[in-house]
Parts: C-alpha cells; structure tokens; sequence
C-alpha cells in the first residue's frame, strides 16, 4: 500500500511539485515567517475544542459563552508570546480581535458556536480513507451531529478565497492546465478527504447525510475609534462544500489522483512552468534558491 | 558621457579655458550684496558662484577661510571644493564648503556645550530610526491608529510606517510635539471636531434637497444659520480655530450661492443645468459623489477637505506621543537625525552665542535655495553678517516643495529679509539646443503664480543636423499602453545612429530615461533587457536583479545561518553544486550549514566544489561577529570572486547594495552584519522609498549604460539624449499629502489649513518638475505621451467655468482640480520644428540594430542565433548533439569582422611590453579588451589592498601636489587623504603615506617641477604611441630630468629599458631644450632610491627602431600566437591552456 497523504501535503504538491520537495522531500528551512497568524490559529482552534470536550448537549449558552472566554484567555497566555509581535499594543490589537471573534461564535443570543459545542461528536478527529488504492487522512476540526447525520466544520480565520459555487469550475480548469488555483483545490481535496474519511468513523451509521463546512471566525472585523481607545469587533459565519463536492466529483478525485502518484512516484519537475511562475512563486518560500524560478528570470 | 575616460569623474579639472559670459561676468565681479541671481536651467549658476568666490579670493584679497558655501548634495560641496582647489591651489581648500546639513553637524561640534548637546552625538541612520520607531511603537496612544505594526502589505501601511512618515512631516517644518499637542489639545478636543464633517453633510442633505433653483435658495438661509450655530459653539483656538475657519469659509459659500441664484431667479444670470443640485453637492449632501448633471470630475465636495483634516488630526493625535518618545530615545542614544541637525542648529543660531559662529564668516553664498525649506532659512539669515549674501536659484526648478521645501524662500522671504537685496539674471544656457528651451520656456508659461519670468537662449551652439524635439504618441488601448517598446525602438535607433533624422550615434551613457514616477520605468527596464540594451537604473536597490539576490542571498546566509533557503541560492548559484549534492546537503535533521561543514567530502559527487563551499563560509562565519559589515562585505566578494559570477548588468546593479552597505551605520566603528540589517534592506523599499528622493541625495550616473532615473534624481545633471515616458493627464496626476493642511496649520496659523489648495499646489510642482525634466537635454528631447478623448469635455469644462464664477474667493479649490493636461499643452508649445516620431524612430528600426549573425549560410536575427546556441547547449548536456560531417560556425559580424588593425588602435609603452611578453595577453588586452578570467583570489595579500590601488593613490597626489606648487609633506598628505576618501580607498592610505614618506627622503622635493602627468603623442611611421610622464623636474644643475614613481616591489634595469627612451623620445616634442637624463624614483617598498641614466641619441635611435618593429608586428595582432612564462602569473587569461597548469583553479577551457 502507498503511503497515506493529507490533503495539506496534496495540496502543497498541486500548488507547484518543486515546492513540496523543498517543503515536505528535502525540508528545507525558510527563513522566520511570521508565526502570530500560525500561534492564533492554535488559540481559537484549541478554545474551540475545549469548549466543545467539555459542554453537555443540554448546558445553556450563558454557560457556555462564560466557559469559552475563559478558555481564551487562558489559551491566549499559553501561546501568544510577545516575540511573535513588533509590540505590545500590536499584540493587544490582535488579543482583541480574537477574543471578539470568540465572543461573537460563542454568543448566547444566535452564535454559532453554541450549536457547535452542544451537538459536538468528536474534535481534532483523525480520519483515513483509501480511495482507488490511495491512502489518505486528515484531522477534522469539529463534527457536529445533526437531525440527518454528521456535519464536519474546519475553522479559519477567515473564508476569503475559499471555494466556492462561483469558482468550483476552476477546479476543472485547474486539472486541464488551464488555470492555477491551488487555494481552491486544497479546500476541494480537504472537504473529499474529510466527507469519505468520516464515513470510516465508528459513529457514522449508513445512510447518514455527510456534511462539509469552513467556518471563518473573523469574516468580518470592525474598527472603532473612541476618545480613550479602540472597539474592535468581529463577525463569522460558514461556507458550506458539501454540495460542490457532489457536483465535482470526478474532477476532484483526478486532480487527488494526480497528486497523490506525484508525490508517490517522487516526481517533481513542475510542470506548467509558466502558470506556476505567474501564480504559485511570487508568494514561494523557496523562490530565491528554486532553480526552475531563477532560470526564468536569467533567460530574458 | 566624457571623453576624456582617462579621468574620472571627481578628478579636479581647472576650467582654464571657460571664460564666463557677459552675464556671468557681471555677476562675478559685482561687489553688491546681498545679492540674488535667479539663473535658469543650464545657465551655469555653479560654476558663477565658483568663479565669485575665486574673484573675492583673488582680486579682493578675502581671506578663504572667511567664505561659507552652502549647497545640498556633498557630490555639489566636494566639486565646488575640488574646483576651488583645482584654481587656487590649497587656498581653495581653506573654503568652507559644506552642505546645508553638515555645516549643522559643523556648528553642533564646535558648539556643542552652547548648544546643550553632547560633543559625541553622532548622525542617526536610516536603520537607527526603524530601530528606534520600532521600540517607541508603545508608546504610540491608539485610538484611531491600528496598532497593527505590519498588515497583507508588510510593512508599509503598518504602525511603524505611519509614525516615521508623521515625525519626517512634522520634523522637517520644526514642529515639535509639544506644538502639536498645543494645537491639538486633549483627546476628547479632537474627537468633539470627529462628526462635524457628517453633521455639515446632514445639514446639506435636510435643507438642500430641493428641485429647483428657486426653492433651494429659499433653504439657503437655513444651512447659513445652522453653519453660524456649528462655528459659534467651536473656540478660538487651535485645531477648533482651523474648523472654525473652514466653517466661515462655507457660510461664505452659501452667501455666494445665494448671490448667485438670486441673480438668477432676477434674469441677471445663467446658470449651469441642474444648478439646483449644486448647494447640495458642495456641502457633501449626495450620499455617493456627484448625482447625475453634476459632472463627476468637478470634485468640490468641500466637505471632504475637513474630514480628511480631521482625521489627520485624530492620527496625529495619537502619533504624536510617539514622536515625543523618538525624540527622547534619539538623545539617550546620543542620536541626531537629520532634520534634527538642522533644528537644533536653529535654536542654537538664536541663542546669544549664534552672532558669534556667524562671525566666523564674512561672507555667506547659497546654492541652489529654491530647495532650502523654512528652517534652512531661517539658518541661512542667522548665518549671514552684514548682508554679504549671495544666493543662487531657479523658482522654475524648485520641486521639493512636498517635502517642505519652501519656494517662496528664494523669492518673497528673501524680499523681506534683505531690503537691499540686488537681484541678477542668468539666462544664457550653455547646455540645450534652442528648440528645447523654447518648448521649455512655453510650457513653464502655464505655471500659475510664477513669480519671475525667466527666457532661456542658448549661447554658442554648436551646429547640429538632426531633430531636437520629438514627440512619440502612446499607443491606443493595445498590449503596448505604456509604450515602452516605443522607447525601446527610439534607444535602439539613437544607438545606432543610421536614420537620415540623426546627426549622430550616441553611447548609452549619452542616453537618460527620465520618469516621473518609478513604475514608468519597470516597463522600459523590461524591454532594455529584451534588447540587450545596457542601462542603470539610479538609486535603486535592484532587488529583482538575480545576481544581486545572490549576493543578497550570501549576506542573509551569514546573518541568519539557519536560513537554509538562503544557503541553497548560494551553493546553487556561486557555488554551482548539482542536484544530488544539494539533495545531499538538505537531507538529514542537521541543519544545512552544519552539513555543510562537517560532512565528510566522500558523499558528495562533486567533492570539490563542496570543499570550496565550505571553505568560504567557514571563513566568512568567522570572520562575521568581529568584523564591520563593510569589511565583511568586501571579504565576501574578495574570498568568493562571487562578481565574477555576475552579468555586466548585475555588477552595475550590485553598485546600490555596495553604496547601502558603505553607509550603513555612520560612527566611527561600524557594527558587524546582523539580522536587523538584513530587515532593514528588506523594508528598505518600503519604508525609505523617499531617501532616494531627497535634495540631499544625487546618484552617480552611468557613462555606459542607458541611465534610468526620476526627474527629481536628474536635478543638475545633463545627457545629449533624454526620453521622458508616459506624459499623460492621468500618470502626472497631482496630489495632495497626508499631514498637508495639519502642517501648514501648525506652520503658519490655524487658519492656514484651509487658505490653499494641496492638489493645486502639487500641480504647480509638476509643472516645474516637467521643467527640469525637459531642460535635462542636450541635444534630443523625446516626449512620449497622449491624451485622452473625451466627448463630454466640452460640456464639463463650461460647467467647470461657471461653478467657478460662483464660488468665493476664500474658496481655494477650483473645479477639476488637479487636472493637469499637461500632453494637450506639450502640443501647444511645441516649436515649429519639432517632429512626431511616432511612425518613424519609435515605430521601427533603421539600420543594423544589434548586428547581424550569419549561421549556416543564412542571415539570422541576434534572437534566433542566441535560440539556436541553447538549443546546442542543451543537447551538448543532454548528449543529444548529433554529429555532422560538416562543422557549422556562427558569424557574428562584430566579433569575426574585419581582419585589419581597427584604425584606433593606438599604442602605449605598456602595451607594447605586454606584446613583447605575449602577443595573446596583448591582444586580449589591448586590442579586444577581453573580460578577465576566473580567478582565484590569493587569501595570502593580507589586508587585500592592491598595489594598483595603493600606486594610483601616490601618483595622483603626486601630480595634485605638482599643480597646486604644494611642497611639504603634511600638505602631500591632505591631499592624499581627500583623493582616498573620494575613492573610498582609506584602506590603502596607510602605505601611500609611506610611499609619500619615502619621496620625501629622496632629492627630488628639493628641484623643481616642471611637469606633471604630461600627455603626449608620438607619431612614429604612422603608428600613435601614446603616454604620460610622471613627472619632469629641473635639477640643481639646470637640467631637464625625467622620472618615473615606482610604488612597487619590482626593480627595473636601466639597460634594457624601453619605458625611459620612449619618454626622452616624446620629451623632443615637448620642450625646447634637450633632454637626455631619465630614471625611476622607487617610493615602494624597495626604496626610497632614484636610479637615472643618461640616453644618447644612438640609445635613442635602437629603441625608436625596435619599437617600431613591434608596432608593426602588433598589425598582425592575433590571438594565436603567444609566449608562456613567468608574465603568466600576472596574466588576466591564464586560465587558457597557454599557461602552465600551475595557475588554472578550475577545469580549465580548452580551445
């Protein structure tokens, strides 16, 4: 059997193969990016979770919005560190930020997240699959029991640039060579893995309905001045896939396929050198040593 | 640019043949001051101030050290130095000549108790700054301000930009935080003003909703009486005083509209369709810009200019603890920036010591004052004593008003200073042909309140037959809108020279791409390197250029040696290691550098090249914590030969980062390579995007290279050929600043804030700026632009005309402010015989461009052959290359052209002993000027000075002293030292002083001399030898002696020497008397010994015949034959299999 593969790893690969040789085959050390968006990421995600671990179905939502501010704060002082921030007051700012955005998915009055944490299955679930002899897995950040089955929520930041009913044709493109839409095909390979991953788990029973969702915590944020500070505040809401998934089928398994025999076969000579160019390394990590990139550049 | 290649650019060059014209002359020899010259673009305003102060020296008997000269850049002060020097000896040296900033630093030092300063401040740097923003950040109060310190776009919308940009604002006009806390006040002040902006609108949209003229009137005094309540509750002064102020200017408004309708209702005046909508529209009634009938780009919503004030103010507000806390961490570093030089020598000036630093000059002469900002002025006047002022300037070229300059400086505030000021002309050009200043002359006639009126006529003008001015119509909306290949055509036909409209070919270096602004360069840059067409690109980091990333890439290893991405660039680009071995080095958990240096060679497939590898950067890490970034630097490009590795463009464009480097940190010991730096050069773009662009700063210009620039960068520079890109409405569009009103308020009243429009301001600028841009050329000027069609123009404009008849007075803002059809009135101005080169030199190529290449029987495009060649390359690596029974050669007319010595070939004493040596070396020398092989630096030359550097340092002090008559030895050294500086050749000071030394030890500085660096050309049989002597000196017995310095280790023999006859030789010609005396002075280490022999004429004759032998034998110079030997280790190509293996480093060529 091949090696399993995340979806992060495939997507990596479909984004430029050179890239994840350096990334993932060869594990080339970049330069310091910035870790504040990464260390807050693991903050709202492990509030999250806890918040979820620890409420019953029944718990009213007072409780529950008091329960996950204090797990923020608390998770805040584990991992924010002021070395992630130029300064205090930055740091503040995006303490601020967070917790609005907490505040708001966990509102007692209509949040969100106080559903999520009611009818919550399982967090951080480790799901596999094998589809055509490839082996696959992934971590699910959420899986919310409903009246028809099982939803699976991942949390992001925000939804900006996820897949969409609009975009979803790009996914076609993207396999044809004709377009480069890395972003879009990670959120495609991500809602497969997870939908086919989940119906492995003990707690899925057939005929149950499958759902896939992102859910950005901060699709919106608000900044207001006042003579003695700043109000910030934040809003989210989900993006379902479940439905994309459905209608692209065919498309997203051949693109998973394609990765997957890539990264299989070790083959990672990019391909479509020109889209990747133009695309994929102006925002590369390894644009200043990856050869394909610099030999572009010394032909003009 | 020059001819005269033998000299660079600094050396000092009397003028002895430049007489000034009746306008200059006047000027010199007036004794009236204060005195003004306006002088225009061109007019030679430098050099008359130069020659004023030689004339007070000279005829006056003023004693140098009583002059002060004062101009902007330091390139500006040292040539004024190097020219007085050059004229009157070391007297010249004597001037203070300084730059409007460093005689700041000047006086702090001298006056540093007085002016409560400590004697050691040092001048912060840009990187100290960031340092410095980045540590107060907390202290900034934010409120309004996102503390966000970088964002999606780094950091330049971030919190740290915003506070840099704020204290550069307000420092430049010497505001300080405490003016703007007073103008401001409390917290709660400013957010009171936060919604009057939404509250004039709401009062709009109530009362002015009206559908007819008559209806809207009868409102009218509704909105004045709800204006009068807003003013009266604000008070009298500060921030309140400028809202107040603008209110007023509204109620203005209204009695103006109402003066108008009234008139209108009454028959007595026609109005503008839709009229009725206007009240509203003005006072920001209309939720989302102008309703239909309004015309969109009439832009006079009025209320927008307080709400963009106001919020400025909020910003400031909580900026301005951030600037205190700057400022107070700058004098606990014991820092100055450089606005700061300048404020605290201000403050100083007006303390009760400033008469006396005043009175250490009697006179007092100012360049280029149109530049000079408020403060500046104000030190410029403290300075002056008993009116001996003399100012030179142009109003027409002032561009750096949005950067604080004060224009009215070099007019009105000069006025009013000085009574009994005399004002002077300069309006003969010794630089453009006519045609280019009478389209000058035009188009600065559109300037609006252009105080003096200045005609620029050429003088002297040398004949010409081509075009002058030419314009070049932008494509329509096809792939080529910015028309860069347009320009790309232009340069290639002015290179080439072949169109009948030409009168000749230019260099590149004879060429200047002028931008307004950077990004109409990126896309001539662009078609340059399709073309091949070399250029430098002035002040700028070229951080797209892939060799200097490599460079780069090596610094940022060194700083951060986990940064493995860094590595791999490095071992893949300098150090050419293949996959595998990368593969190798990446693989494992070690990081890479460890790898690297420890792992054993035997893994690798090419052992050698990682050997060398690590070598280098073991040597490098090193050296890297004890060493200064500079020395550091110039290790790294010495032990890893890493230019060589870099394409003739990238070595121009490494020069920036070379330049960012020598002036990273200024103090006395410069502090080693840290990851702070590499941040720095990361925001450098970002966050200084300005220093290139200041009057302090003038790039060194390129003399084979298409020079690409800004306008503001070109300011006093001069090219035969320039090209100004893209001169629409839209890409010259002006604007207006952050901070504009807030400063202006602060600067001169609150009620100044709204007295004048910034956009209208920054038009005029524009204009002037086009200006300078034009006056830049010699002979051609190409203008490429267009300009928009618009149907409903006409209709527009009337409306625009009329709005304008209603509005007040005290309103500053004009309809379609900040239009500026500037290509509409190029083509007004254009003189009679200006062409359109649209179709013809900026269409298509006349002539051989680039030369031909034949291949296989077939004339081939340089593209195709240069396609044909990699693809051979290619399949020679693959092992695809198929053999033929036929060998195919490439003909590139250029290189395998005519067989015969080129005409020009001239010969020299050295070339001639290097033929002598090696005919190859010779001709690759001399005849093909051959790029230098790879070569393996010695590790073992020490402090890595060259004997070159060191003997070109004495031999040029050497020739200075000669012509200045300067006979000690301290005085020797001045000049020495000045000639290292200029060079950036300290490092090699040391043992010229000691060559300096050993002169002194020998008889020479006791004869006197006669001639120094003396040129001459000696025609033998035809053939040019051409030369220097070093020096020619008339002994104590009243003979004529030739020498020549040795700095060197090497010892000639007078025998066999060729080098002295052929001077005696050239010396016939020379001087009137004979010379038969010649020797060596050696100053190196070998001496200090002079050995000199005496040459009769039968000497004389063998040499003159055996030299003429050689200069017949070099005409079948070729590249064939060749001598190897002991020369072979000096030899620039011993890499060829010529040499002896001993000293190839590599796998060697073969042939």
């Amino acid at each position: 059997m091949s090696s399993s593969l995340s979806p992060s790893r495939l997507a990596n690969y479909a984004t430029c193969p050179r890239l994840y040789d350096y990334r993932y085959a060869q594990d080339v050390n970049a330069p310091d990016r910035t870790e504040l968006y990464l260390n807050q990421g693991t903050i709202y995600h492990e509030t999250i979770e806890d918040v979820c671990t620890a409420t019953d179905r029944d718990d009213d939502a007072e409780t529950i919005h008091d329960r996950a501010m204090q797990v923020f704060e608390a998770k805040w002082d584990e991992h924010s560190t002021p070395d992630d921030y130029e300064s205090a007051a930055h740091q503040e700012y995006q303490r601020a930020e967070n917790r609005a955005a907490i505040a708001s998915f966990f509102d007692p009055d209509g949040g969100d997240g106080i559903e999520h944490a009611r009818f919550s299955a399982a967090t951080e679930c480790w799901v596999e699959c094998e589809v055509e002899g490839r082996a696959l897995h992934g971590k699910a950040d959420n899986v919310i029991r409903t009246e028809d089955g099982l939803h699976i929520f991942d949390y992001k930041r925000n939804t900006n640039g996820v897949l969409s009913s609009r975009t979803a044709e790009y996914l076609g493109d993207h396999l044809d060579g004709e377009a480069h839409e890395p972003k879009r095909v990670r959120n495609a390979f991500q809602t497969a893995v997870y939908v086919e991953g989940m119906k492995n788990e003990p707690f899925y029973e057939d005929g149950m309905e499958v759902r896939f969702s992102f859910y950005g915590l901060l699709n919106s944020t608000s900044f207001e001045s006042t003579p003695s500070g700043y109000d910030v505040s934040a809003r989210g809401w989900p993006r379902e896939t479940t439905e994309i998934y459905e209608e692209h089928y065919d498309t997203i398994w051949a693109l998973i396929r394609d990765a997957h025999d890539g990264i299989t076969s070790e083959t990672y000579e990019p391909d479509l050198l020109d889209l990747i160019t133009e695309e994929a390394c102006p925002d590369c990590d390894y644009r200043e040593m990856c050869p394909d990139r610099l030999s572009t550049e010394v032909q003009q | 640019m020059s001819d005269d290649a033998e000299y660079p650019s600094w050396y000092p060059v009397p003028e002895e043949n430049v007489s000034p014209e009746p306008q200059q002359q006047t000027i010199i020899d007036s004794d009236a001051y204060p005195m003004r010259v306006l002088a225009g673009a061109g007019t030679g305003k430098t050099f008359t101030m130069v020659r004023k102060i030689e004339h007070l020296i000279d005829e006056e008997g003023v004693s140098p050290d009583r002059i002060l000269a004062l101009t902007f850049t330091n390139n500006a002060a040292d040539s004024m130095r190097e020219k007085l020097n050059a004229k009157l000896g070391t007297a010249g040296y004597d001037i203070d000549a300084y730059t409007y900033h460093s005689i700041c630093n000047e006086i702090l030092t001298d006056y540093a108790y007085e002016a409560g300063i400590d004697p050691d401040f040092e001048v912060a740097t840009d990187a100290e700054k960031y340092a410095i923003v980045l540590d107060v950040l907390d202290e900034i109060e934010y409120r309004s301000v996102k503390p966000n310190v970088y964002g999606s776009d780094g950091y330049a919308s971030g919190a740290a930009s915003k506070l840099l940009n704020f204290i550069g604002s307000m420092k430049r006009s010497g505001i300080t935080p405490d003016d703007i806390d007073a103008f401001l006040g409390p917290a709660d002040r400013v957010y009171d003003l936060g919604d009057l902006p939404e509250r004039i609108e709401t009062i709009a949209s109530d009362h002015l909703g009206g559908r007819s003229v008559s209806s809207v009137l009868d409102s009218l005094p509704d909105v004045r009486d709800e204006l009068t309540a807003e003013r009266d509750a604000l008070g009298t002064n500060g921030i309140k005083a400028s809202a107040r102020d603008f209110l007023d200017r509204l109620i203005d408004v209204c009695d103006a509209l109402e003066t108008a309708f009234e008139a209108h209702d009454n028959g007595e005046r026609d109005l503008p369709d839709n009229a009725y909508k206007l009240p509203k529209y003005l006072f920001g009634g209309y939720a989302s810009g102008a309703p239909k009938g309004i015309p969109n780009n009439l832009d006079l919503e009025l209320t927008d200019h307080l709400d963009s004030f106001v919020s400025d103010c909020l910003a400031a507000r909580d900026l301005t603890a951030g600037y205190a806390a700057y400022e107070q961490e700058l004098d606990e570093r014991n820092l100055i920036d450089f606005d700061g030089l300048v404020v605290e020598t201000a403050t100083l000036m007006d303390s009760p010591i400033g008469e006396e630093i005043a009175e250490r000059w009697d006179y007092v002469f100012c360049d280029e004052f149109q530049d000079t900002d408020r403060l500046q002025f104000d030190l410029v006047t403290s300075l002056v004593t008993d009116d001996n002022l003399f100012v030179v300037g142009d109003d027409d070229q002032a561009i750096y008003e949005w950067r604080g300059a004060n224009v009215a400086n070099i007019t009105d505030e000069l006025d009013r200073a000085f009574t009994a000021l005399t004002d002077e002309p300069l309006e003969e050009n010794f630089r453009s042909r006519q045609p280019i200043l009478d389209l000058a002359n035009e188009a600065i006639q559109k300037l609006d309140h252009r105080e003096r009126h200045k005609t620029l006529t050429r003088v002297d003008e040398p004949a010409y037959d081509g075009d002058t001015v030419a314009t070049v119509e932008l494509p329509g909306e096809d792939d080529d809108a910015d028309g860069a290949s347009q320009l790309r055509t232009v340069v290639q036909n002015v290179l080439s020279g072949a169109a009948d409209n030409l009168d000749e070919a230019y260099d590149p270096g004879d060429i200047a791409v002028l931008v307004r602004k950077n990004a109409h360069a990126t896309p001539v840059i662009e078609e340059f390197e399709d073309a091949g067409i070399p250029y430098q690109v002035a002040g700028d980091l070229a951080t797209e250029s892939v060799g200097v990333g490599t460079v780069t890439a090596y610094l940022k290893a060194l700083a951060r040696p986990e940064d493995e991405v860094s590595w791999n660039r490095v071992l893949l680009m300098r150090y050419r290691l293949c996959d595998a071995d990368l593969r190798t080095l990446n693989a494992g958990d070690e990081p890479l550098v460890d790898t690297l240096r420890e792992a054993p060679l035997d893994e690798f497939e090419e052992p050698d090249r990682v050997a060398k590898a690590r070598k280098h950067a073991t040597e490098l890490l090193e050296l890297r914590d004890a060493a200064s970034l500079s020395h550091l630097y110039r290790e790294l490009k010495d032990v890893t030969n890493i230019e060589w590795y870099l394409s003739e463009q990238e070595r121009r464009d490494l020069t920036q980062l070379d330049d960012v480097i020598d002036q990273y940190g200024e103090s006395a010991v410069q502090p080693p390579l840290t990851p702070e730096f590499i941040d720095s050069l990361e925001h450098y773009d970002s966050l200084f995007d300005e220093s290139g662009t200041t009057p302090t700063s003038q790039p060194d210009v390129a003399d084979d290279a298409v020079n690409v620039m800004t306008i503001h960068k070109s300011k006093g520079l001069d090219f035969p050929v320039v090209l100004i890109p893209q001169i629409t409405a839209e890409e010259w569009a002006p604007s207006s600043r952050t901070y504009d009103a807030l400063e202006t308020a602060l600067s001169d009243g609150a009620t100044a804030a709204f007295a004048q429009d910034f956009v209208e301001r920054d038009a005029r600028e524009t204009r002037r700026v086009f200006h300078v841009g034009i006056t830049r050329a010699e002979d051609i000027l190409v203008l490429q632009g267009g300009s928009e069609e618009d149907d409903e123009a006409a209709d527009e404009e009337s409306v625009s005309e009329r709005v304008d008849e209603i509005l007040p007075a005290r309103i500053p803002w004009q309809p379609e402010r900040g239009h500026l059809p500037l290509w509409t009135d190029v083509q007004e101005c254009l003189p009679g015989d200006a062409v359109d080169w649209t179709n013809t030199l900026a269409g298509q190529t006349i002539g051989d461009v680039g030369g031909s290449i034949n291949h296989d029987g077939e004339e081939v495009a340089v593209e195709t052959a240069r396609d044909r060649v990699l693809t051979l390359a290619t399949a020679t690596l693959d092992g695809a290359l198929s053999s033929r029974t036929e060998r195919e050669v490439l003909r590139v007319a250029s290189l395998t052209g005519p067989t015969i010595p080129s005409p020009s070939l001239s010969h020299s004493y050295t070339s001639l002993a290097a033929y002598e040596e090696c005919p190859r070396s010779h001709y690759l020398e001399y005849v093909v000027n051959a790029f230098p092989d790879y070569q393996e630096t010695t590790s073992n030359d020490g402090d890595g000075v060259s004997q070159r550097t060191i003997g070109l340092l004495f031999h040029d002090t050497a020739e200075q002293a000669a012509n200045q008559g300067v006979e000690c030895r301290e005085e020797w050294y001045g000049i020495c030292e000045r000639l290292a500086s200029q060079r950036r050749a300290e490092d090699a000071l040391p043992a010229a002083k000691q060559c300096i030394d050993r002169y002194f030890e020998l008889d020479l500085p006791g004869y006197e001399i006669i001639d120094a660096e003396r040129e001459f050309e000696l025609d033998i049989d035809g053939h040019e030898l051409v030369g220097y002597i070093d020096a020619v000196y008339r002994t104590p017995d009243d003979d004529l002696l030739v020498i020549d310095y040795k700095a060197t280790e090497r010892h000639r023999d007078l025998q066999d020497d060729k080098q002295l006859p052929i001077y005696l030789l050239a010396c016939r010609d020379l001087y009137d008397e004979p010379v038969t005396r010649a020797g060596y002075a050696y100053v190196g280490e070998i001496g200090p010994k002079v050995e000199t022999r005496t040459f009769s004429d039968g000497d004389l004759e063998v040499v003159r015949n055996d030299v003429t032998e050689s200069m017949h034998r070099i005409a079948e110079f070729s590249f064939s034959r060749y001598t190897a030997g002991e020369h072979c280790q000096w030899c620039q190509h011993n890499q060829l299999p010529c040499a002896p293996d001993s000293f190839t480093v590599g796998p060697g060529f073969e042939e």
